[in-house]
This record gives C-alpha cells, structure tokens and sequence, in this order.
C-alpha cells in the first residue's frame, strides 16, 4: 500500500467512527463487498471517503442509510465496481506477491518460534530450523483457506444470514475442525525434513521476505 | 429507485451536468433538485455511481469543503470538457426530442 492510499484509509478509519451504531451494519456490508471487487485499494478508499460523507451528511439532516443509499445496496456497490477503473494486470500480479511474501513470513516467523522453543527445549541446542513436508503442505493449506475465506466474507456480504444461524455456525465448526484436524495430522504424520538450516540463517531469510514484501507493497496503489 | 436503463441513465447524466453548471453543489443538493424538476424520489446513493462516471471522464471535479452544519462535504463543479460535454448534450436532446415528438405527434394524426 502506497503512502498516498495509507494516508487516505487512516483518514478514512477517523472519520467513519462517526457513522451510528443504527447505519454502521449496512455501511460495513457495503465496505466488505467493495473490498472483494477489482478495485484498486486506492479507489477503494476513495469510494469509501464518499460513502462516509453521504452517511454523514445525511445523518445532519436525520436521514438514515436507507434513505441515503435508496435500499439497494448491492445494486449500488456493482454500479460503482462498474464504473471505476480496474486494476491492471501488473497490480494484480504485484498484490498476490505481497500477500504471498507477508502471508511467509507470517507463518515463516511462527514457525520459527516453533522451532526456537523446541531447540531451547531439547537436550541437543542445535539451533537448527526443520521444516517438514507436513509444515510446507500446512502453509499452502492455510493460504488457500484464508483467501477462500476472504472470497465468501466478501461475496456474501449482503445475504440475510439471521434466520440460519444454527445452520452456518455447524457448518463453520464442521469445515474448521476438518482444517485443523488435517493441519494437525499433516504436522505429527507427515514429517519428512525437507529444510534443516541454521536459526539464524532463517531468520535473515525472512528478514529479507519481510523487507522485500514492504518494498513491493509500497508500489501497489 | 434504480435507474432502469442505459437510456434513463444518459439523460441523467446530462440533467446532472445542468444542474452542476448552475452552480457549484453536492450529491444530496443534485438528488433533491432531481426530485423537483419531477424525477421521482432519488436517493444520493442512486446518483453517486453516476457522479463517479462523470468524474472519471473528467467532466465533473470534486473537491472536500466545510458545510454550513456539520461534516464535510463533496462539492462538485463542471469541467471545460464538462461544459462541451453538457452542449452536446443539449443539442442531442433538442434533435432526439423533436423526433421523438414528430414520432408521437404523427401517430396521433394516423
């Protein structure tokens, strides 16, 4: 994210605490689908600051979002998706790198830790990081989890989801004990080392994906 | 209301391109005129794709200013690619109505 966008959504953060309780609902469901769309996150913001100021303007008058925003919400994201430019294939490209380099080093230091309490822990104080096959398949499964998650919160902003509740909460308990279940087996059964390094070789290594995702970042608008 | 058509959506488009002309304003101002000059009831929401359109091809400009009550508001204001924009938009009107009205016109005398 540039500084130029950073700038924006800071302001954007500050202003929306004004929004009431009573319109916040339809304002944040309108937020999540916009954020799903192609959008720059520059226009994102953008669009946002307007939105923020129609509500804002309307609740001086005593307006509600609804009669602010018509009631057609969704119909109204997809105008504006429509009408603002999309983003380039080189910005594309750019953002998945840097949600790829932020999401290793996420789980890069995680493990890390993992493996700095297990060498502490150990007899033998090797201070060496391994790296599983089970670990290497549990980041790819938690990468492809987290964006299809991402991908629902943001398609399903707008459905009524009130009268199944019981319904949608099984099913998340269901489909997350399945993840967790198959993150836990993949890392006590599946223990092939494909990595044994030095600690401190890694932890450079991620130092350098750390640094190399802020760089990218600061060039996605 | 939502607009129906890319017809609807065009003539909006110019009779918010007059509105603008007028005089400096924000999207609350441009839906109530809208509701005056008989539109119907229009939500600011409505228009603000619309506004967005005009912005992006850079026949409106929009700028942040202090409101007499309260938050801050976006005023917006024509362009000079706005004001040829709005011309054509007149004559355009000016032409499709009269055939329009020589069509309906016509029709009455058959």
């Amino acid at each position: 994210m540039n500084k130029l966008t950073k700038e924006l959504l800071k302001k954007n953060n500050t202003r929306e605490k004004a929004i009431f309780k009573s319109n916040n609902d339809i304002y944040t469901n309108m937020i999540v689908y916009l954020r799903g769309s192609d959008l720059t996150e520059y226009d994102q913001e953008v669009v946002r600051a307007d939105i923020i100021e129609l509500i804002l303007d309307g609740q001086q008058r005593g307006d509600d979002i609804q009669k602010v925003m018509g009631g057609q919400y969704k119909e109204i994201c997809d105008e504006i998706i429509e009408v603002m430019p999309k983003k380039t294939k080189k910005e594309v490209t750019l953002e998945y790198v840097v949600i790829s380099l932020n999401a290793l080093w996420i789980l890069g230091v995680i493990a890390l830790v993992k493996n700095l309490i297990t060498n502490v822990i150990s007899e033998e104080n090797q201070m060496v990081f391994v790296l599983t096959l089970g670990d290497m398949i549990n980041v790819a499964v938690i990468i492809f989890v987290a964006n299809i998650i991402i991908w629902y919160v943001t398609q399903t902003a707008f459905e009524a989801r009130a009268d199944k509740k019981i319904l949608t909460y099984l099913k998340i308990w269901f489909i997350a004990t399945v993840i967790f279940g198959a993150i836990i087996f993949n890392s006590i059964y599946i223990d092939m080392v494909v990595v044994s390094i030095s600690l401190w070789l890694i932890a450079v290594i991620l130092l350098l994906i750390f640094i190399t995702g802020k760089m990218i970042s600061k060039k996605v608008s | 209301m939502l607009i129906p058509s890319q017809m609807l959506k065009g003539i909006l488009e110019g009779c918010i391109l007059e509105i603008i002309q007028k005089r400096e304003t924000y999207a609350y101002e441009i839906a109530k005129q809208l509701e005056e000059y008989g539109f119907g009831s229009i939500s600011e929401g409505t228009i603000y794709p619309i506004i967005l359109r005009l912005q992006k091809n850079e026949l409106l400009k929009g700028t942040l200013k202090d409101s007499n009550s309260g938050p801050k508001r976006k005023y917006y204001r024509l362009t000079v690619k706005g004001v040829d924009n709005l011309n054509q938009f007149k004559d355009n009107w000016q032409e499709m109505s009269l055939a329009v009205n020589q069509l309906l016109g016509g029709e009455d005398n058959e």
